[in-house]
C-alpha cells in the first residue's frame, strides 16, 4: 500500500509542475490545481469554458477530479457537480461523466489531468451517442439538433449558480 | 563540530545510455534537450522509480519491443494490474522485452509469467467469467519479492 500512495505521490508531483508550466498555453482551461486537502494532490478542481461553436461556449463549467491510490495505473475519477451540465454522455443529476478515455479497460498512464481535462471538454462538443448516459438527450442529438442546442441551453441558463 | 563544505569535486557520473533507435520520443515535437522520462512516473530514467530510494542497476530500464522503455518496476506494476491486458501504455501493443539487450536478460522470466498472467485475465475477461482464482496469492509473493 505504501508504494501505491509513493507512485502517486511522486506523479502527481511530476504533473503539478507540468501543469504549471503547461497551463497557459490551455487557454480555455481556467484553472486546474489542487482542491486544498493537506497538499496530498489526491483531490483537484479544473474550471474550463466550454469549446466554441457549441451550446457550451457562453459558460464555464467547475470538474472534480479525484486521484485514486494506484493512479497512474488507475484513471482517475472525474465528476462535475449535480445540477450542473447537460450532456448525452454526463448524469445531470448527479454530473457523471462517461468517457472511453476514464474507463479502467482503456485507460493508460501515458495520460495525464491536462490531457483528462481536455478529453472532457472535446466531448462536449462531440457527444458519443453510441453509448448514452441520457438516452433522450442522444437521440435529440442525433434527430434534432437545433431542439437539443436549445434545450441545453435553457438547463445551463436554468442552474443554480 | 561544524563542518563547512569548500569545495566539491565530481570525479564520476553516470547515465543509462539508450540508443538512438531504442527510443521513441514520450511526445512529438517535446525538445530534444528535455531529458528522458519514464512514461509512467514521469521521472527521469536516470532517477529512480517512486519506491526506490538509489539509482542504477538496483532500479534499472526495461527496453520494449515497441521501443518504449521504462523504469522495471513501473512497468512491472502497470502489466500486473488486472486492466493493463498486457499492453504497453504508450502504444497500446503487446508488451514484450526486446530481445539481445543484455538490460532485459535479468526480468525476462518475471516478464514472462506476468505476461502470460496478463494474457490469461484478458482471455477470461473476454469470455465473461469470473476472473477471481488461486493465483491471486503467488502474485502477491512476487510483488513483494520483486517491489522493494
Amino acid at each position: 500500500m505504501v508504494h501505491r500512495a509513493n507512485n502517486r505521490a511522486s506523479r502527481m508531483l511530476a504533473e503539478y509542475k507540468q501543469i504549471r508550466e503547461q497551463l497557459q498555453s490551455h487557454e480555455s482551461i481556467l484553472m486546474l490545481c489542487p482542491a486544498g486537502d493537506g497538499g496530498s494532490l489526491s483531490k483537484w478542481e479544473a474550471q474550463f469554458c466550454g469549446p466554441e461553436n457549441t451550446p457550451y461556449a457562453d459558460f464555464t463549467f467547475t470538474l472534480s477530479i479525484e486521484i485514486p491510490e494506484m493512479y497512474p495505473n488507475e484513471p482517475p475519477n472525474c465528476r462535475f457537480p449535480p445540477n450542473h451540465i447537460c450532456h448525452p454522455n454526463i448524469k445531470w443529476s448527479t454530473g457523471e461523466v462517461c468517457l472511453d478515455l476514464l474507463k479502467h479497460e482503456t485507460w493508460s498512464p501515458m495520460y495525464n489531468l491536462l490531457q483528462v481535462v481536455e478529453a472532457i471538454r472535446t466531448l462536449l462538443a462531440e457527444p458519443g451517442v453510441d453509448s448514452p448516459l441520457d438516452v433522450d438527450l442522444a437521440k435529440l442529438y442525433s434527430v434534432d439538433k437545433q431542439a437539443y442546442q436549445g434545450l441545453v441551453t435553457y438547463r445551463l441558463c436554468s442552474r443554480t449558480l | 563540530m561544524q563542518l563547512q563544505i569548500k569545495n566539491v569535486q565530481c570525479v564520476a557520473s553516470w547515465y543509462w545510455d539508450v540508443p538512438k533507435e531504442l527510443k521513441r520520443d514520450l511526445h512529438e515535437g517535446e525538445d530534444e534537450d528535455d531529458e528522458d522520462v519514464c512514461g509512467i512516473c514521469r521521472a527521469s530514467y536516470n532517477g529512480t522509480c517512486p519506491n526506490c530510494k538509489l539509482p542504477g542497476e538496483t532500479c534499472p530500464l526495461i527496453v520494449g519491443s515497441c521501443h518504449h522503455n521504462f523504469h522495471v518496476h513501473c512497468i512491472y506494476q502497470w502489466l500486473n494490474t488486472s486492466t493493463s491486458k498486457g499492453l504497453c501504455p504508450m502504444c497500446r501493443q503487446a508488451f514484450s522485452l526486446r530481445d539481445g539487450i543484455r538490460i532485459n536478460e535479468p526480468h525476462k522470466e518475471k516478464f514472462e509469467k506476468v505476461l502470460m498472467k496478463a494474457r490469461q485475465q484478458n482471455v477470461v475477461s473476454v469470455s465473461g467469467v469470473n476472473a477471481a482464482g488461486g493465483v491471486d496469492q503467488e502474485d502477491v509473493m512476487i510483488d513483494q519479492e520483486f517491489i522493494r
